[in-house]
């Protein structure tokens, strides 16, 4: 998962950027709304983090201007806290609404949940036959019992999850794994992908030579 | 009795009042007047059968006497009115009492009926005929003309003796008092007694003679007028309040309209304003100028509304790195490097609210009113060197000169306050300055005020800035960089506070080369 983190206090940003890492998420991170805006255009993100308060295009402008075209879940971030103010963010199409000071893990429960709704799916788990994928507690069970992935095979494994039937092609998972902090070589996506097999299923993933991955 | 709070009753009530007391005032007058031309007519009517009677009875009584003209009476009939019944030629010599004419009329007897009342007497002018001599005894002789005047219609007649006693009267059996008579006043008198009226007068000797009628169906005649009076000004004292009603109650409808929307501004809804229909009059210039203050009232409170909020925002951003900060790293185990590193990002974020709590309270101080300390008379001169050394070192440590350009000049400040705003000034002058710049501090007499200016070397502000420093939170970069605790709010703290103290503060700035502050504040002159 490729989060962007559109936030101008550097400090919160650098924060903010390493614990999202620690969760498993890729992080882009942008310091003003202009950047954030054009970031956001360019890359599919599987969410933003955007800050009201920002530089040169405020979180709301970059909202409006976001949502010509792109359906990107948005996750709001400000010290405002009128009621007019999150029903406005809310109106204008965010997901969901934040106020500083917030607690990480409400954080972290926020962005699972407007990612899984991004992907289609409300419930907290995905059920791949014998594979169940736990969202919350970003875990896999094979058969009830619950198998060690590391935080890179399971964001691999969640997001062929999330995209079930569709062929994944792996700039697109570079593109949602790996954020410009990562300088992981390209074949370690086949690495990874291996070791899932191996943990849990041979025929889990499916290999498209030359064009990506698949989950049926 | 509580008068009614109520302003249009009150009015009302004030008006009735008014209007009821004219009302009255007339309507007596009216009635008085016209009671007194009717009782003059009558009196008038009286005297002049009286003479007649009089002149009868002389005739009679005495012998035939030389026909002579009589001037004196005719100059005192009014309005050249002929002398009926007046037996002319006849007439018995005028002479006597003539000289009395016109006298004072002190100790006229008033009649018990009430007061003879002003403008009483036509009869005042006649006279009797003279002394009649002494009547010849037994029963009177009158004329048929003379008594058809004097015995008929209602009229009636009296005539005493010398001795006083009852001669003849002719309202046989009614008891006819003998008028007082004072003595040797010999004008004819008249007086009321109950529902009749009387015309008298006595000769020298004592004699007296009264003509009298009833009076009643003029009374009568009165009380009708009286009663119309009454309709009439009830119904206009009605007309009036009904008027007054609706011109109160028109008057009072803007101030009703003015309470209400003042009712509802009061309930919170700061944007509403007042309807002004007609702006030129009395209650329209009170509208104007509500609404003015509302307009006032609305954008200081949005103003505070947005400074809480910009306040609260300041205060929660680094609050949420304080708390990010520590969850994210308490998530898992660290090496001492990464706790660190934790520490001092919570440390910054700390600082940084301790500068802002700071910041909020001096201003909350500024906004309050209160000082530090009471106002004191300080030599500046001498005050803005020790502050300077104060303040040197952080020019130092930014590499900035500080120049000193202090004149001798006294002002009655306190010395708190002109400390936020030098310190606060002064640290814009080193943060805004170019590495190496210059700070030029100074203060000079300037008219009433003394001027304080504080010139940097730095990047100058964009004219369009110029108007919008002095905001709460405004930051010319847009960005925040709040090293050095700076939290947007310096200026206006200069502003604040300078403004308590009764001064101003103004900029002038060109980019690229610099800005100047000027801080005046009014001036103890020398004595």
């Amino acid at each position: 998962m490729k989060l962007l983190v559109v936030e101008d206090e550097p400090a919160l940003l650098r924060t903010l950027g390493r614990a999202l890492r620690e969760e498993g998420y890729a992080v882009d991170t942008a310091e003003d709304g202009t950047e954030g805006l054009r970031m956001a255009q360019e890359r599919d993100y599987d969410a933003l983090v955007l800050d009201v308060m920002l530089p040169l295009l405020d979180g709301w402008e970059v909202l409006r201007r976001l949502r010509l075209g792109k359906t990107t879940p948005v996750l709001m971030l400000t010290a405002r806290d009128a009621t007019q103010d999150r029903v406005r963010g809310l109106d204008q199409g965010a997901d969901d609404y934040l106020i500083k000071p917030f607690d990480l893990p409400e954080l972290f429960a926020r962005l699972r949940a407007i990612i899984r709704r991004g992907a289609g799916t409300a419930r907290p788990s995905i059920s791949l036959g014998d594979v169940q994928l736990d969202l919350n507690l970003r875990r896999a069970e094979h058969n009830g019992v619950p198998v060690a992935l590391t935080a890179r095979e399971y964001s691999i494994l969640e997001y062929l999850a999330l995209h079930r039937g569709e062929l994944v092609t792996r700039t697109e998972l570079y593109e949602h794994l790996y954020d410009e902090n990562s300088d992981t070589l390209s074949n370690l996506l086949d690495v990874h992908v291996f070791a899932i097999r191996k943990k849990l299923r041979q025929d889990l993933i499916t290999t498209r030579r030359g064009q990506g991955y698949c989950i049926q | 009795m509580r008068l009614p709070r109520s302003i249009r009753w009150r009015l009302l009530l004030w008006f009735g009042f008014l209007l009821g007391a004219l009302l009255a005032g007339f309507g007596a007058t009216g009635y008085q007047l016209q009671r007194l031309r009717m009782v003059g007519k009558i009196d008038e009517d009286l005297s002049s059968r009286l003479a007649a009677l009089g002149s009868e009875l002389r005739l009679n009584a005495g012998p035939p006497r030389p026909p002579r003209p009589r001037p004196g009476f005719d100059a005192d009939m009014d309005g050249g009115r002929p002398p009926r019944h007046l037996p002319g030629p006849g007439a018995p010599a005028a002479g006597e009492g003539q000289g009395r004419q016109g006298s004072s009329p002190k100790g006229r007897p008033e009649g018990p009926g009430g007061p003879g009342g002003p403008g009483e007497p036509g009869p005042e002018g006649f006279r009797p005929e003279g002394p009649p001599p002494d009547l010849p005894p037994g029963p009177l002789v009158l004329s048929a003309e003379v008594r058809k005047q004097v015995d008929q219609d209602g009229y009636y007649f009296a005539v005493w003796g010398q001795d006083g006693r009852l001669r003849e009267n002719s309202l046989a059996g009614d008891e006819l008092p003998i008028p007082p008579r004072v003595q040797r006043d010999m004008r004819t008198l008249v007086r009321s007694r109950g529902e009749r009226r009387e015309a008298y007068h006595f000769n020298e000797r004592g004699g007296g003679l009264l003509v009298g009628c009833s009076i009643a169906p003029l009374l009568d005649e009165l009380h009708a007028d009286q009663a119309r009076l009454w309709a009439a000004g009830l119904t206009v004292l009605a007309v009036g309040l009904t008027g007054c009603w609706w011109i109160t109650v028109r008057s009072l409808r803007p101030i009703e309209e003015i309470s209400n929307a003042a009712r509802r501004i009061a309930d919170g809804e700061l944007s509403e304003r007042i309807l002004v229909d007609e702006p030129r009059n009395e209650l329209g210039g009170l509208a104007a100028v509500l609404n003015e203050t509302f307009a006032r009232l609305d954008q200081a409170f949005s103003r505070q509304v947005r400074f809480t909020a910009d306040a609260s925002h300041e205060l929660r951003t680094p609050l949420a790195m304080m708390i990010s900060e520590a969850q994210s790293t308490l998530a898992r185990e660290r090496n001492a490097g990464e706790y660190r590193e934790s520490l001092e990002h919570c440390h910054d974020a700390a600082q940084r609210m301790r500068a802002l709590v700071t910041a909020l309270l001096d201003l909350a101080r500024l906004d309050a009113g209160g000082g530090g300390q009471p106002a004191a008379e300080i030599e500046l001169a001498d005050w803005l060197d020790e502050a300077l050394d104060r303040l040197a070192p952080l020019a130092r440590d930014a590499g900035c000169k500080v120049e000193r350009d202090l004149e001798p000049v006294r002002v009655r400040v306190d010395p708190v306050r002109l400390g936020l705003a030098i310190t606060n000034l002064f640290g814009n002058a080193v943060h805004y300055n170019r590495p190496g710049g210059l700070i030029r501090v100074g203060c000079r007499p300037e008219g009433d005020f003394v001027l304080i200016s504080v010139e940097d070397t730095g990047q100058g502000i964009a004219p369009r800035n110029l108007s919008r420093i002095f905001d709460r939170f405004f930051r010319a970069d847009s960005s925040r960089t709040h090293a050095q605790g700076r939290v947007g709010l310096g200026l206006a703290i200069c502003q604040a506070a300078v403004l308590a103290e009764g001064g101003s503060l103004s900029v002038t700035s060109r980019i690229a080369e610099g800005s100047t502050f000027s801080l005046r504040l009014p001036r103890i002159l020398p004595a």
